[in-house]
């Protein structure tokens, strides 16, 4: 039988591959290996306790940063960088940016969809029967936006919420008259990231 | 008895979110797509993961944000690019890394400084008794000796659980400088450990 652990480079591999063994991340081969090295080699054995000590030292989770927060920075450097494209392009994007111009083309026609699609059988989901109006515009509030902000919005706008949040967080509501003017309006309110017209010079 | 590790830790080609690779890849396709909600799925599965990686490869807070934000948004701009040669994590963490590196180089710290074994060591020495809070804050300052290139390797091996093929994709080097660099860490750090003796080699 061959004495491994004598083999000084038999040291230097199987301690260079611990680390690993340590967190299960080597192939079996590997692992047969230290395996069979660690049971006949003491001095191995002994850094193998060092190296789970030392695991159990670096494998600590720590406090993470503010998702939301960051996803809301994200979001606007997304959609800085949509509207920059959609400025400076003009007639003739580059190609650069066609594909996001595509993109939020396709977002807009599937937000439209799925708004629309409850609206064939909604009244079902509407408890309040005749007393809701259908909705003729739709509403994105930014995530940091607060309840009081998103009240404002409405009563600012004389608007009536009648469905959502969507899972894109967005808003059906019922505009008494849903035109440029009072869609300026509602965009111009605190927390507001969107506010279209289901159709355009929608009214109710 | 020599204890051996767990062989299920971690099922291959799962990532520690739980999501398979295979999912994750598809999400890359999806907002490769242009859709909106697989990136923030993405970028929510990853914000914690980076968010640590970079704090701890840098050991700089104030560059965290933005180094985590750029990365990301280079998946979302670039997603079209990832090409399923690598898992999705492996793609994802060395943009990372090569912005860390970037931004380290720009601050003229050495990032990948191989001689940082050389300086001396830190903290109390092996034969003082120390309590778990001296150790770690022991553990921290000679973290912070390292460099920049094998602090990542730390992190990816320990906490992210990287096997070292997958680390040195990240890094861009060959497996044996993500060994070397190991060791080099592992025998400053596992110096400061009770019970530790002298380098055997």
């Amino acid at each position: 039988m061959t004495v491994v652990h004598l083999d000084p480079e038999g040291h230097a591999k199987v301690q260079a591959l611990l680390p690993w063994f340590v967190t299960g991340r080597l192939d079996a081969t590997e692992r047969a290996e230290v395996e069979a090295h660690l049971a006949g080699c003491p001095r191995c054995r002994a850094e193998l306790a060092l190296e789970r000590q030392l695991h159990a030292t670096q494998s600590v989770p720590e406090p993470g940063g503010d998702v939301d927060r960051g996803w809301a920075s994200m979001r606007r450097r997304i959609d800085a960088g949509a509207l920059a494209a959609r400025r400076s392009a003009g007639p003739g994007p580059s190609a650069g940016w066609r594909w996001a111009l595509a993109v939020q083309f396709a977002m807009i026609v599937l937000l439209a969809a799925a708004l629309l699609l409850p609206r064939l059988d909604g009244e079902r989901y509407r408890g309040l029967g005749a007393a809701v109006a259908p909705a003729n515009a739709v509403v994105m509030f930014s995530p940091d936006a607060t309840e009081a902000q998103m009240r404002a919005a409405l009563r600012e706008s004389d608007a009536r919420l009648v469905g959502g949040p969507t899972v894109a967080h967005a808003y059906l509501l019922a505009l008494p008259v849903a035109d440029d003017a009072t869609l300026a309006r509602l965009r111009e309110q605190p927390g507001v990231t969107l506010a279209e017209a289901l159709r355009a010079g929608a009214a109710p | 008895m020599t204890r051996l590790p767990d062989r299920n830790e971690k099922p291959a080609g799962t990532a520690p979110h739980g999501l398979s690779d295979s999912d994750e890849a598809r999400l890359i396709a999806r907002t490769a797509g242009g859709e909106l909600r697989a990136f923030e799925l993405l970028y929510r599965l990853y914000h914690p993961r980076l968010t640590r990686f970079l704090q701890r490869m840098t050991r700089r807070p104030a560059l965290v944000d933005e180094l985590l934000d750029d990365t990301l948004l280079v998946v979302w701009r670039r997603a079209d690019s990832f090409n399923g040669r690598s898992k999705v994590s492996t793609w994802i963490f060395a943009i990372a890394y090569r912005k860390a590196l970037k931004a380290l180089q720009q601050l003229d710290e050495p990032a990948d400084d191989e001689g940082a074994d050389e300086r001396p060591e830190p903290g109390p020495g092996p034969e003082q008794r120390i309590d778990q809070w001296q150790l770690r804050a022991a553990l921290q300052r000679a973290l912070d000796q390292l460099s920049a290139a094998q602090r990542a390797v730390v992190d990816l091996a320990y906490y992210h659980g990287m096997g070292y093929r997958e680390i040195a994709e990240i890094a861009d080097c060959p497996v044996d400088t993500v060994k070397t660099r190991m060791f080099y860490a592992r025998r400053r750090l596992k110096a400061l450990l009770p019970g530790a003796k002298e380098d055997w080699l």
